[in-house]
């Protein structure tokens, strides 16, 4: 019978935390949030350890489950309306001021998409996965992934738009251009 | 200026420090979560029908001894009634027997119940009389039930690790030997064995005695056999996870919203189980629909059983769900539940429920 080792557990914790961190921040855009989830996350890959036969491709796994429990988190706790929105770190090297700008508004806007939507931008355009791979951890159907992309990608624009005026879709990819299988 | 999306987000996750986790705790609160999980998880199913056994049976041993309790349990086995355990007494249909030996995991028979002991003795007692029957792994036992039948594995003491089978009925054993060291009961449907020997996935019939091998898939899991609809997780080729299927063949249909299956129904059409940890579900083992289930008024419940194809049982506990004493309910599918018994003690306390397996696995 498969048993649970917490010492395995724990090396892959070590091992793929800070990735997997990094993901659940840009999920939620909190940071004592995002390590909640990543706690919560890794809780419930602790109770799926021994289904998870090849321990090194866990990873996915909690991939998964950070973005459900994510988008879960969001339905009953209604963060749109209770949660602040933490400003982009300036960090930027060698930026100049529109750059600068930019990021700031665009993390704005991604923090203000609706949870499936953030949740899909983000696994394919920061973890690049491809769009069955983003199906497979939103637990979704690939047509899903591409009109929630399309739909992100759309209220960014629009967002914006406000501020950039017509140069807002040359800031942003096309959306046929972005769901290429 | 398409690299602008993923340069914020670059920059907004390189801006974090490390997180700070506490694993001991995931591992402290995940193991909770399974034992909650497999407090209920009743083995296999009490209400199949009772098939005729013609294997040439071996006789039992001869150390038989008396429960205490002089009435008979025969009515309430049969009718399927929840049962739990604490220490030897068994509970059953609001009266109680002393089955003579420590419960260690234990499962329901149309009989009574077959249990094993802290020494890995399996017992068998109908309320009445209390029987030696065998022997199978003290630590980590598997007992698989289905109508008056028990199923087991028999390890060791110099001898091949064999699968056995008891039936309470009759009082008859069957035994096959393994062809690994490595082997194990797995389900029990009727007269049907399913069992891992070495890779290798077995089924034994003993209404003819063949043993058939279902290939060697890799990293699969049988979770219940039922009028035989196989319940059965297979691995993904990419990610090692695995998903659910049901079916008389192995991969037949997928159910992707269900996360596992606790218990069929005896006709094998609806899976009792969750679709995700700690959500109870039923699903559909011909499409692989998912219905979720809803019982008001608890923290945490679980199905982990079934009385009849339409009625399953489960348990209700609130917060902490260590102390808090559990509550037995019995629910229709697409209906309502009824609590059948209240407040029957806590995991903490030494409750022994019907899964076949230690309450510590």
């Amino acid at each position: 019978m498969p048993r649970r080792d917490p010492a395995a557990f724990a090396e892959f914790v070590a091992a793929r935390s800070p990735a997997l961190h990094r993901a659940a921040y840009l999920m939620v855009g909190e940071r004592q949030l995002a390590q909640d989830l990543l706690q919560e996350s890794l809780t419930k890959t602790y109770v799926a350890w021994p289904r998870l036969r090849d321990h090194g491709k866990a990873e996915a796994y909690t991939r998964k489950v950070i973005t459900t429990t994510a988008i879960t988190w969001y339905r009953r706790r209604s963060w749109n309306a209770e949660r602040p929105t933490e400003s982009l770190p300036d960090t930027v090297a060698g930026g100049h001021d529109d750059a600068v700008t930019q990021r700031e508004w665009l993390w704005t806007a991604l923090q203000e998409l609706p949870p499936r939507q953030r949740a899909a931008i983000v696994l394919r355009f920061y973890e690049d996965l491809t769009e069955a791979q983003t199906a497979e951890a939103m637990d979704c159907a690939v047509g899903t992934v591409k009109s929630q992309v399309s739909a992100g990608l759309a209220k960014l624009r629009d967002r914006l738009g406000d501020r950039f005026g017509e140069h807002a879709d040359d800031l942003l990819p096309p959306t046929l251009m972005v769901v290429t299988p | 200026m398409t690299e602008l999306l993923k340069d914020t987000m670059d920059q907004a996750a390189d801006s974090l420090l490390a997180p700070d986790l506490d694993v001991q705790a995931m591992v402290r609160e995940g193991d909770r979560r399974v034992g909650r999980r497999r407090t209920a998880v009743v083995g296999a199913g009490v209400a199949a029908a009772v098939v005729a056994a013609i294997a040439v049976p071996s006789l039992l041993p001869q150390d038989q001894q008396r429960a205490t309790e002089p009435v008979g349990f025969a009515a309430v086995f049969e009718a399927h009634q929840p049962s739990w355990a604490t220490g030897s007494e068994v509970h059953v249909g609001g009266r109680s027997f002393d089955a003579g030996h420590q419960v260690f995991a234990y499962v329901q028979t149309t009989e009574g119940v077959v249990f094993s002991d802290p020494s890995g003795q399996v017992w068998a007692s109908n309320g009445t009389q209390t029987v030696g029957v065998g022997r199978t792994d003290a630590e980590h036992p598997r007992l698989e039930a289905d109508g008056s039948r028990v199923a087991w594995t028999t390890y060791g003491d110099g001898r091949p690790t064999e699968f056995t089978v008891y039936d309470q009925a009759t009082g008859e054993v069957d035994g096959l030997a393994a062809q690994t060291g490595d082997a194990e009961v797995l389900a029990l449907d009727g007269t049907d064995v399913y069992a891992r020997d070495g890779r290798e996935i077995v089924r034994w019939s003993l209404a003819t005695g063949t043993r058939t091998s279902l290939g060697r898939p890799t990293g699969i899991e049988i979770e219940d056999v039922k009028a035989g609809v196989i319940a059965h997780q297979l691995p993904h080729a990419d990610d090692g996870a695995t998903s659910p299927y049901f079916g008389r063949e192995l991969g037949e249909t997928l159910a992707p919203d269900f996360y596992q299956t606790l218990a069929l129904s005896p006709d094998g059409t609806t899976a009792l189980g969750e679709s995700e940890a700690d959500v109870p579900a039923l699903a559909d083992t011909a499409t692989g629909a998912v219905t979720p289930i809803t019982v008001p008024g608890y923290g945490f419940f679980v199905g982990f059983g079934w009385v009849d194809d339409d009625t399953y049982v489960g348990l209700g506990v609130n917060e902490p769900y260590q102390t808090t004493p559990l509550d037995l309910l019995e629910c229709e599918v697409g209906g309502t539940c009824t609590v059948t018994a209240e407040a029957i003690g806590s995991a903490a306390s030494g409750v022994v429920l019907p899964f076949g397996q230690s309450m510590d696995d």
